[in-house]
């Protein structure tokens, strides 16, 4: 389970400012909930899934994954959390089942489990074809299905994925798909970012929208549906926020 | 620290490195192919310079044809030492030979200097007065003007062999006069001078090598890492790797110690394939004999194999040391481009020392030479390719260049996972360092504690072996030692806690001691002088003084009791325990004793107290008393008992010369007996039990 109450991120800035990219978030993502983290660039959805991952420390706030406080238990939340990063980069000079086995031993795990789990990985994730070769000869769609098995390596209960289809072209992106709806049944928990709105309209069990570091509404799609008294998950997004009429301004649509 | 991570991490990194055709590169085939290549660039580039030479053609000119005739005559007799040259001819206008130059020698109308100003002549001769016809001449005493243009290569090299043409014609010219006047030829040589060289072979060739070879192995060292440096610090930011791994349940210093470990083995590797190589190609391509050559009268020179394995280890502290500080410096990259140059001021200042000290062989491993980063390391490779070991020397290069090996690393380890250096798009690098955004702590880190020894160590050093000399007068010594106290060990600890906004009672231990702690520090304090006159006299008995040193610390130490009995106290007793304890039980003491157990943290401190101390004799006993008052403090919360037992430490030795009972409780004459010392070992570890927190101090939380 994910829980995070007031949430504050606060970069100091050189002119001797600040910037507060998280202001004040509350959401909770129960086990077995897929939970679509959803928002336009800079909006502040990287930063809170950096801050759940135990990359960045948060300001202020509570942010606790699996029972464990991202701040007093550090090591124990990363042990709990498969962490996809927005960007596809691997270790370019070893195979995926090479840098599958090392993320493995740096979870702790012995060398049997991570074998079996490896096999596993590569046969979920269909890798076969390119698990011994090494990663930096491989396309986009490889290198994402490697990076997925990687968050996954030691089987945590928690997976923070960020925009995990980026790029990736039709296949790619229904295999992952899939494979994120097959974990989501298995009861982990699953927070994720995307800007491909309709993609998390088909997976997610609930959404928050954020916007310039606030939640801005969250619920499942008939509670958002409610609220905005729009449709489509996207229609629904500019309406929340506030940015309808300026996106219609644009346009230049009536 | 888990040592299984860092070695998945090392493991790791190391099997990428070695499939990277950069790192083979650098690491193997550069060492294995250059010195062998080189050798055989410059063997064939000398052959083509000498085939040219030969063919050269250097032309002389004269005013008279007498002097031609004259000069011609000199040239055909010359027989040049060695030389298989002969004159082809003595007719004027051709050329000759002589000693592997051809001259030809033609008339002139126009001034001598302007001729060869002109640059289509490379000599103007001239002589006073007049030459006669035939070459050995008369007995007349003459002139003879070489023109020639030094900042001409070739005029500069015909006038050298002009110059020992004539000298030889001199010589023949001398012996004839002598013959004359019925003298023997040795009549001009009353001292016969013979330069007898007493090197072995093997002295003389390890020499050689310690002018050439430390400079080239500093180079290839630095190169060697430079590469992976870069790859595993910015080049993983870049390929966005790093998050993931930051991702991971490793904690940063043991990825860092991952990463450093690669990059020290990489180093240390090419260091010793440079070392096999060079070796190799010294030994296999006939520079000994060519070195031999360079040394007439010297006998022949051997390459020292035998300490090529002691060079190598002498290498390995400065390969750890480079390698943290071109990790620390790559941390702070978020590309590799922007790695790249960073590390050209690094290279500089790797390279500036070992070229400055190379180019000034007086230089010994004494003084502040010893502490001083890269000279330390290059004066003794060439102190052990010459054959001499010193044993302070090598003890202060690897304990200094240790210490501020681990700072840098540590310094690594600190700005590898920093927000503003991880994450391009959350701060700047300023944010790291200006005061506005660093966050109160109860604490300084180790990083930044040892950092802090690493700065103020080549200082203190400098100060007591160059500052404080042995002329200096009581008085200025006393008021050097006063500034070294406050300037060294008080004043910087405490600038920058306030600047780091540290919690200064916890960072000082700023805290009263216990009941209990005051008996066993009583103890403590009436045993720990005892205990520390006997390790002084035990280590002179093992490690004997030479003469010269028992004189200057007996000038020193009567020096300083001609002081005045308060001020000697002030100087020698007072602010060391002030100062000292605030800098090492203080400061040192709260950035490590979260990262290491009890006793480790004791050993740690306390070698780091007896390094700062300078000196061979006094290292061993302070490193002691400094793990006691380690304990101390670590153990009693407060830092003002190990203050009262350094004051007690220190002035016992100065009160015991003016009170006899005091000299015989401390054992500064002859020294105790065995009982009496293990008495007084039980009452220091009974005073040390004693010592313990506060009940509810918060030290013990």
């Amino acid at each position: 389970m994910v829980e995070v109450e007031q949430l504050v991120k606060v970069f100091p800035t050189t002119i001797g400012g600040e910037k507060r990219a998280v202001d004040g978030l509350s959401f909770r993502v129960e086990r077995g909930e897929i939970y679509g983290l959803l928002g336009p660039n800079g909006a502040g959805k990287t930063t809170t899934l950096r801050m759940l991952g135990g990359l960045i420390t948060p300001s202020d706030g509570v942010v606790r994954l699996n029972g464990f406080d991202v701040r007093e238990r550090p090591d124990d939340v990363k042990r709990s959390v498969g962490y996809l990063t927005a960007s596809t980069g691997l270790y370019q000079r070893l195979s995926p089942r090479e840098l599958l086995h090392f993320f493995g031993e740096l979870h702790g795990m012995d060398r049997g489990a991570i074998e079996r789990r490896v096999d596993e990985l590569i046969g979920w994730l269909d890798m076969k074809s390119f698990a011994d070769l090494r990663c930096g000869g491989l396309s986009t769609g490889q290198k994402q299905r490697t990076s997925i098995a990687r968050a996954l390596v030691a089987d945590p209960p928690i997976l923070i994925l960020d925009e995990p289809t980026l790029g990736l072209d039709v296949m790619t992106n229904r295999i992952i798909l899939d494979f994120i709806r097959a974990e989501g049944a298995r009861g982990k928990t699953i927070l994720l970012s995307t800007h491909y709105l309709d993609e998390a309209e088909t997976i997610c069990h609930r959404f928050g929208l954020i916007y310039e570091g606030r939640l801005m509404a969250e619920g499942n799609m008939e509670q958002l549906r409610a609220a905005s008294g729009k449709t489509r998950l996207s229609e629904i997004f500019l309406k929340l926020c506030g940015q309808e009429q300026h996106v219609l301004a644009i346009g230049g649509g009536t | 620290m888990k040592l299984r991570r860092v070695w998945i991490v090392y493991r790791k990194e190391l099997l990428e490195a070695l499939r990277d055709r950069r790192t083979l590169i650098a690491m193997v085939l550069v060492p294995l192919l250059l010195y062998p290549v080189l050798m055989i660039v410059v063997a064939q580039a000398l052959q083509v310079e000498k085939a040219r030479r030969e063919r050269e053609t250097y032309r002389v000119v004269v005013e008279t044809d007498g002097l031609r005739r004259w000069l011609t005559a000199v040239i055909a007799a010359d027989e040049p030492p060695g030389s298989e040259s002969r004159p082809a001819t003595t007719q004027p206008g051709k050329r000759m030979t002589v000693a592997g130059h051809q001259f030809e020698i033609d008339l002139t109308s126009e001034p001598l200097a302007g001729a060869v100003r002109g640059g289509k002549v490379q000599l103007g001769v001239s002589v006073e007065p007049a030459v006669p016809e035939r070459a050995l001449g008369d007995d007349k005493n003459r002139v003879v003007r070489i023109f020639y243009d030094p900042s001409e290569y070739r005029s500069e090299i015909a006038m050298r062999s002009m110059q020992g043409i004539l000298a030889r014609q001199t010589d023949r010219l001398i012996a004839t006069r002598l013959e004359k006047a019925g003298l023997r030829e040795d009549v001009l040589r009353p001292l016969d001078v013979d330069v007898m060289s007493v090197a072995s072979p093997t002295k003389l060739g390890g020499a050689l090598l310690g002018q050439i070879l430390p400079f080239l192995l500093v180079i290839m060292t630095v190169t060697g890492a430079i590469y992976p440096a870069i790859d595993l610090t910015a080049g993983e930011r870049e390929r966005g790797t790093l998050e993931t791994l930051m991702a991971a349940p490793v904690p940063r210093t043991q990825v860092m110690a991952g990463k450093f470990l690669v990059v020290a083995t990489v180093a240390i590797t090419s260091s010793a394939l440079n070392l096999i190589s060079m070796g190799a190609t010294m030994r296999f391509s006939g520079v000994a004999e060519a070195m031999t050559r360079t040394m007439p009268g010297a006998g022949p020179v051997s390459i020292p194999t035998a300490v090529l394995p002691i060079v190598l280890l002498a290498m390995v502290p400065f390969a750890v040391l480079f390698s943290a500080v071109m990790l620390a410096t790559c941390s702070l990259a978020r590309s590799f481009k922007e790695a790249q140059n960073y590390m050209t001021p690094v290279m500089i200042a790797a390279l500036i020392p070992a070229m400055v000290i190379s180019y000034m062989p007086s230089v010994k491993l004494a003084g502040p030479v010893m502490v001083m980063p890269v000279a330390n390391v290059v004066v003794l490779l060439r102190e052990l390719f010459a054959g001499r070991y010193d044993a302070v020397g090598i003890a202060m290069t690897f304990g200094s260049t240790c210490l501020y090996a681990a700072a840098a690393v540590l310094g690594a380890a600190k700005l590898y996972g920093q927000e503003a250096v991880l994450f391009s798009d959350v701060g700047s690098y300023k944010t790291l360092l200006s005061r506005r955004f660093l966050k109160p702590a109860a604490r300084p880190s180790a990083t930044g504690a040892l950092l802090l020894a690493a700065v103020i160590f080549p200082l203190s050093f400098y100060w007591q072996t160059t500052v404080a000399t042995p002329s200096m007068s009581p008085g200025r010594l006393a008021g050097m030692t006063i500034s070294l106290m406050l300037g060294c060990y008080l004043l910087p600890p405490l600038l920058v806690a306030w600047y780091a906004k540290l919690n200064l009672r916890e960072t000082f231990s700023i805290r009263m001691p216990g009941a209990w702690t005051v008996l066993g520090t009583l103890l403590v304090a009436a045993t720990c002088p005892v205990i520390a006159v006997a390790m002084s006299h035990w280590i002179v008995r093992m490690l004997p003084q030479s003469e010269e040193v028992s004189r200057l610390m007996g000038q020193q130490e009567a020096r300083m009791l001609a002081l005045p009995t308060w001020l000697l106290l002030l100087t020698i007793a007072v602010l060391p325990a002030i100062c000292e304890e605030t800098l090492f039980r203080g400061f040192v003491l709260a950035g490590l004793r979260d990262r290491m157990g009890p006793l480790a943290v004791c050993v740690v401190v306390g070698l780091v107290f007896g390094l700062f101390h300078a000196d061979l004799w006094r290292i061993p006993t302070t490193a002691v008393l400094g793990m006691v008052l380690t304990w101390v403090c670590l153990r009693g919360g407060s830092i003002f008992p190990a203050m009262f037992i350094h004051l007690v430490n220190n002035s016992a030795a100065i009160i015991s010369t003016k009170f006899e009972w005091l000299a015989r409780y401390l054992g500064t004459g002859d020294g105790h007996r065995a009982g009496m010392l293990c008495l007084a070992g039980v009452a220091l570890v009974v005073g040390l039990w004693m010592i313990r927190p506060r009940p509810r101090g918060a030290f013990a939380q």
